[in-house]
């Protein structure tokens, strides 16, 4: 009995499941194991065939194996184990490892089957692939490239956007050197670049150049990583570049704009500065002038002989002197007023968007943020493009500047028709708006709210908008902030302005 | 000859105080304004001519002048910039400027300027008077010698006239001669230099 409660004990409690049948595939004995693969109670399958815990095709042909093996003594599965599908109470399948034995007891031969559930194992094995699936996918539409490099600089991987991008194919360049796409003169880039890698260093967003198949060159972003096998060692470098051309094509573009926005604006000062200084100037000369003709006239009027007359021409070449000053600030102011502006038909929109581009990357550092509300369908405007974009990005500028103290910081630009003949840029802020003092008197020269600030930009601003035949006020009354509005005359209007 | 008077209107006291000094040096009267409104408050009788600087504050030279127009007072004006530019010489001329100079300015060229300006300002003056004499004269004529007079003026003949009027050539010629007595006229041409001279005030300057 000692050993039969063992054998009971056995079978219970195996975590594998244990069915035995008989020659004829009737179920004999079906343990605890096996009531949680399958789901049926043991008095549902003893007694049975077997052929119930198989899905098609298995259940169809299970009593013919069995036939086969009385008569032929083949052997399919006896004595070996393989794979196979069970089926549950439930009509489901699951993955199993079945290993069967042969026992003979009393000339009846009988079957043990042992069940190993594989599809716990399973479902890992298809999540990793799936998951692996997943990664490949995201590796090869991606707009990246993504490349991995031995430590040698051998290509072992090469994505769809480096095939699209570097114009070779993975074919052509997996198990070549990284070198191909290296123009000769930053060979030795590469060589500290794998040297950082060996030594477990990341480099993150690295510009450089690389040369496509036609010859061509590419600006790229890198960033390198190591790649690591599972023991942790160093095997080679994964690299996720991006192509910044067009990047770099824009940056170059907006910094060109700024500076000669930059240019202008300070041609434009210095032009009113020269103005500002040749009056100031002529006329303290105009009454030097003066008063030396009108000393040489009462000296004229005087019989005093040799000195006299030395005297007055001594004032007609003081005179002389000064009308060459004069025409000496002339010219100056000449000069600096000869910015010939140049006048096309443009869109407003287009013009006031690269201003608001331009604008954007000095309001992110001070953390502000521009809205532009572009009206639709604008008639075309006649203006010199840099003078009034030179006008918009002073004006977000200043709306930039005054909200440094403010809690929220924003800008809304928007563009729109203003009756039959104009059009307008409207630039509001959130700042503390403007004290009255200061905007009475806001256009003129020399005044600022700035600590370190002329007080001419809205002086040039007003004069640049006005020679467009428009106009610019400070919009009275807004709930918050400052806000103010540029009128400019439509192309047709414009053209008839002085 | 008793001095011409000219009148400097700027709000720069040196600029106004140096060419006070070159004018009177130059033998003429000054009157000194630092502003157009000060000038405007008390337009002074005598005549002459205004020099006025472009850039004033309240009342810039451009807007005197006008003003001066407006008024229909008279005065030349001469114009004095610091910096000449097409538009505003534009602006002046147009608005009746009798002259345009920049600032610092030769001694002779500013007094050759008021020379003119005066002068032509007493040649207005002239035909003026010129003309309200005639006219003066004109208004003494009965309404029938108005008409005998513009057809005298026209160039007809008596015989001529007479039959325009309906009237008879003998009755011209008493007419002819009561006009030419009040007209104070000698022959024909003093008639119709008169005759121009009325003519020639019509829409012109009132006073």
């Amino acid at each position: 009995m000692k050993s039969n409660a063992l054998f009971e004990a056995l079978i219970a409690t195996a975590v594998d499941g244990i069915v035995v049948i008989d020659a004829r595939g009737t179920v004999q004995i079906y343990n605890a194991a096996c009531e949680r693969l399958f789901g049926y109670a043991p008095d549902e399958v003893i007694g049975h065939n077997v052929k119930m815990l198989m899905p098609r095709p298995y259940r169809t042909e299970h009593d013919e194996y069995l036939a086969n093996y009385r008569r032929s003594k083949e052997k399919r599965i006896i004595g070996i184990g393989r794979e196979v599908l069970g089926r549950r109470k439930d009509a489901t399948t699951f993955p199993m490892y079945l290993s069967v034995g042969e026992g003979r007891s009393s000339e009846q031969a009988f079957f043990v089957g042992i069940i190993h559930d594989l599809s716990a194992l399973r479902s890992e094995k298809s999540e990793r692939a799936a998951l692996d699936r997943q990664l490949a996918n995201i590796v090869e539409s991606s707009e990246d490239i993504i490349l991995s490099k031995t430590l040698d600089g051998v290509v072992t991987s090469w994505n769809a956007a480096a095939e699209r991008i570097f114009g070779y194919t993975a074919q052509e360049i997996i198990g070549r050197s990284i070198a191909i796409i290296i123009p000769p003169d930053r060979l030795a880039e590469e060589e500290e670049i794998l040297k950082r890698i060996r030594a477990g260093e990341q480099i993150k967003h690295y510009e450089t150049v690389r040369r496509r198949k036609d010859g061509g060159e590419v600006a790229v972003s890198l960033t390198i990583s190591p790649v690591r096998d599972a023991a942790g060692k160093i095997i080679g470098a994964s690299k996720i570049a991006r192509d910044v051309t067009e990047r770099q094509r824009a940056e170059a573009k907006a910094a060109n704009l700024r500076a000669e926005l930059f240019h202008a604006s300070r041609l434009s000062a210095m032009g009113r500065m020269t103005a500002a200084i040749a009056h100031e100037v002529n006329q303290p000369l105009t009454a030097v002038t003066n008063y030396v003709n009108a000393a040489k006239r009462l000296l004229a009027a005087l019989e005093g002989g040799a000195a006299v007359s030395n005297a007055r021409e001594m004032m007609e070449k003081a005179v002389a002197q000064t009308l060459r000053a004069g025409s000496i600030i002339r010219n100056l102011r000449d000069f600096a007023e000869k910015r010939d502006s140049v006048r096309e038909v443009h869109d407003l929109n287009g013009v006031v968007e690269e201003a608001v581009a331009l604008g954007l990357a000095g309001a992110a550092e001070a953390n502000a943020t521009i809205r532009a509300n572009l009206g639709p369908d604008l008639p075309p405007v006649l203006i010199d493009k840099i003078q009034i974009q030179q006008v918009v990005l002073n004006l977000i500028r200043n709306s930039v500047e005054a909200m440094a103290d403010s809690a929220r910081r924003e800008i809304a630009v928007s563009t729109g028709t203003d009756g039959p003949d104009f059009v307008a840029i409207t630039i509001a802020d959130t700042g503390p708006g403007l004290p009255e003092e200061i905007a009475a008197r806001l256009f003129q020269p020399f005044t600022t709210t700035k600590d370190q600030g002329m007080g001419i930009g809205l002086n040039i601003c007003r004069s640049i908008v006005e020679d467009h035949g428009g106009q610019i006020w400070l919009m009275p009354d807004v709930e918050q902030g400052a806000t103010f509005r540029i009128q400019l005359p439509l192309a047709g209007l414009a053209e008839e302005a002085p | 000859m008793s001095a011409d008077i000219v009148h400097v209107v700027d709000d720069d006291e040196s600029v106004r105080d140096s060419l006070g000094a070159l004018l009177v040096s130059a033998g003429y009267a000054v009157r000194l304004y630092a502003s157009a409104t000060a000038f405007l408050a008390d337009p002074p009788a005598q005549q002459g001519c205004v020099v006025t600087d472009v850039r004033m504050p309240e009342m810039d030279g451009l807007e005197l002048q006008e003003e001066i127009l407006r008024r229909g007072l008279g005065y030349q004006v001469i114009v004095m910039t610091g910096h000449a530019d097409v538009p505003l010489a534009v602006r002046a001329m147009r608005s009746g400027a009798a002259d345009f100079i920049e600032k610092p300015f030769d001694d002779e060229v500013m007094l050759e300027s008021i020379r003119r300006a005066i002068e032509i300002g007493r040649q207005t003056r002239d035909r003026l008077a010129e003309a309200r004499a005639a006219q003066n004269l004109l208004a003494l004529l009965t309404p029938r010698e108005h008409h005998v007079f513009d057809q005298l003026v026209a160039g007809r003949s008596n015989k001529v006239a007479a039959y325009e009027l309906g009237i008879s050539p003998r009755t011209i010629e008493i007419h002819r001669a009561r006009i030419m007595d009040k007209m104070n006229a000698r022959s024909l041409s003093d008639l119709v230099r008169a005759a121009l001279a009325a003519a020639a005030s019509t829409g012109g300057h009132a006073s």
